[in-house]
């Protein structure tokens, strides 16, 4: 018997050909020549090592894909939302997850800002080609939406809230975008183009993570929440980096220029009482009946609130529902309340609040005044 | 330990079925997800060139949605895509070359390398760079042999169905880069017993 025979069996094994004849017959062999165990041992961990898979190039060759497809007049776009309902009745997509209900409750705001967002990177033909144009995509009070950048990066703008980046450069070095309004990144990662998010008071620069981002013009803080992976931001007033931690949230004083100083909240009491401290860096928000992390629960379809000033609430159910709120009470601004909407209308809502909190409203067009 | 990306013939089918019937992305996407790299990969050892071979292999997926209705009436998917693939590339190398043959000897087998996240007991990074440069010393015709049964999991007679060659000739073949490596980590890897 030769004994170069362990390695065609071998070979067949690991194909899935070997028969049950042959697979005893190796096991012998492999006892009778006893210098060969190694190298069989060794083969058969190699021979189930995955090869490298590059997520990042398949998301952004599917990208490429599709606007070939489109070309020759198959829009993939079309039959996604299509397929969103009679999909429905199918065993495999039952188990959906929210993330992907909301992406299809909201089919109607994403056609629109999908159309923005084709429009725009309309001049991509090959390959090879060079794509010309910035892509801004924009939404109202009342409207949230979610998009897929070119290197296949998720991001869900919450509402008010306008995303730009340069599609001649995005990704050829590195990931850039600009940012107002809140949005939430879920970042494809790839070492070698850090995903660098500017807006007017910081840059946040990460790697491949999932985070949230605050900076509404005209609101007194910019707020970083991060749910996994680890960015760096870079407070443009003072270049000074800070490097950010799962379940952590950086809070910067939008309007300050103060000496630098850098507080941990332990607690949210200590948010609630400093003095408007520069910087904070804190822990996420936990809502208390379902963990649902707050900073993010939008993504989710859900305005939630937990211990918040009520003059806060209002602004974020001004955005929200896309009407004015106004509050003529010192004191009832002050009120902390918590709270958890999903498909309330804004009357709804405030009538819930009305129950932990003695408020009266009225309501002229879309103007809503809260008084005692 | 990390397991290997395969897709089997029962999920295959349920892909083929959602996109036949419900037109559904997702699912296409996922088909192009698990086929793009190796069928790439594949068209690349013939065309050479890693542009060709991406529009080789996008041509073919849009001629997958183009004719989505009748996509059942594929009975095997899976070679139906490296047989597509194959066909379409050696129809580019005709245009530019003037040759239609599928030279087994003339290819470029690029042998993608092994995933630097998975977890493995025995095999350290270094001795992973070995094994590559030991397969990457095989001949064309051995090395594409080994790679579409380690890396694409294909059976023996897809091989040889697929590259025109005997069962036999796999079974020579795939056995001499075994032997090939066991030769390199023979030489490499210090016994137990040995003091």
């Amino acid at each position: 018997m030769n004994r170069d025979r362990i390695w065609t069996l071998m070979s067949r094994k690991l194909s899935g050909e070997a028969t049950q004849a042959e697979l005893s017959e190796l096991d012998d062999l492999v006892k009778r020549y006893p210098d060969a165990d190694i190298p069989v041992k060794f083969i058969h961990e190699f021979w189930a090592i995955p090869t490298e898979s590059d997520e990042e190039f398949l998301e952004a060759t599917f990208h490429l894909h599709s606007d070939r497809l489109k070309e020759k007049g198959f829009d993939l776009e079309i039959n996604k939302f299509e397929t969103g309902s009679l999909n429905l009745d199918m065993p495999v997509e039952r188990r959906r997850s929210k993330k992907k209900l909301f992406w299809f409750s909201s089919a109607v705001v994403l056609t629109a800002a999908i159309v923005v967002f084709n429009l725009l990177s309309a001049s991509k033909k090959t390959y090879s080609q060079e794509k010309v144009a910035q892509s801004e995509v924009s939404t109202k009070n009342g409207s949230r939406t979610k998009i897929q950048l070119p290197d296949g990066t998720s991001v869900w703008l919450n509402s008010s809230s306008k995303l730009v980046y340069d599609n001649t450069n995005f990704g050829s070095n590195i990931r850039e975008v600009s940012l107002t309004g809140e949005a939430y990144f879920d970042v494809v990662k790839n070492p070698n183009k850090p995903f660098v998010i500017h807006t007017a008071k910081m840059d946040i620069k990460v790697l491949g993570t999932a985070f949230n981002v605050k900076c509404y013009p005209g609101e007194k803080t910019t707020e970083t929440s991060l749910i996994r992976g680890s960015v760096e931001v870079t407070l443009k007033d003072r270049q000074e980096k800070i490097i950010m931690k799962p379940n952590e949230k950086l809070i910067l004083n939008n309007d300050d220029i103060k000496p630098i100083k850098q507080l941990v909240a332990k607690s949210k009491q200590a948010v609630i009482d400093k003095v408007n401290p520069i910087i904070e860096l804190s822990h996420l928000t936990i809502f208390p009946k379902d963990s649902t992390i707050v900073e993010t629960g939008w993504v989710e379809n859900r305005l939630i609130f937990s211990d918040e000033r009520l003059d806060e609430i209002a602004k974020k159910m001004e955005r929200w529902y896309g009407v004015s709120i106004t509050i003529d009470n010192e004191r009832l601004k002050k009120e902390l309340l918590t709270g958890s909407f999903e498909k309330e209308t804004i009357y709804q809502a405030l009538n819930a609040l009305q129950l932990t909190t003695a408020f009266t409203y009225k309501v002229d067009k879309d103007v809503i005044t809260i008084s005692k | 330990m990390k397991k290997k990306q395969t897709i089997n013939a029962h999920e295959l089918h349920e892909l083929q079925q959602r996109i036949a019937d419900y037109e559904d992305v997702s699912a296409y996407k996922k088909l192009f997800f698990y086929f793009f790299l190796p069928l790439k990969s594949f068209s690349y050892s013939i065309l050479k060139s890693k542009e060709a071979a991406e529009e080789a292999v996008s041509d073919i997926f849009i001629e997958i949605w183009a004719k989505r209705k009748q996509l059942l009436e594929i009975e095997d998917l899976k070679m139906y895509l490296y047989i597509s693939v194959r066909n379409a590339s050696l129809r580019r190398l005709q245009q530019t070359q003037k040759t239609s043959m599928l030279s087994l000897d003339d290819l470029a087998v690029e042998f993608a390398s092994a995933d630097p996240n998975a977890e493995t007991f025995l095999i350290t990074n270094e001795l992973a760079h070995k094994i590559d440069l030991a397969i990457e010393s095989l001949p064309q015709q051995c090395k594409i042999i080994f790679k579409l049964a380690k890396q694409d999991n294909l059976k023996y007679k897809e091989i040889a169905q697929l590259l025109n060659i005997s069962v036999k000739t796999i079974d020579n073949q795939l056995s001499t880069a075994l032997k090939k490596i066991a030769t390199i980590l023979n030489t490499s890897v210090k016994r137990p017993s040995s003091n």
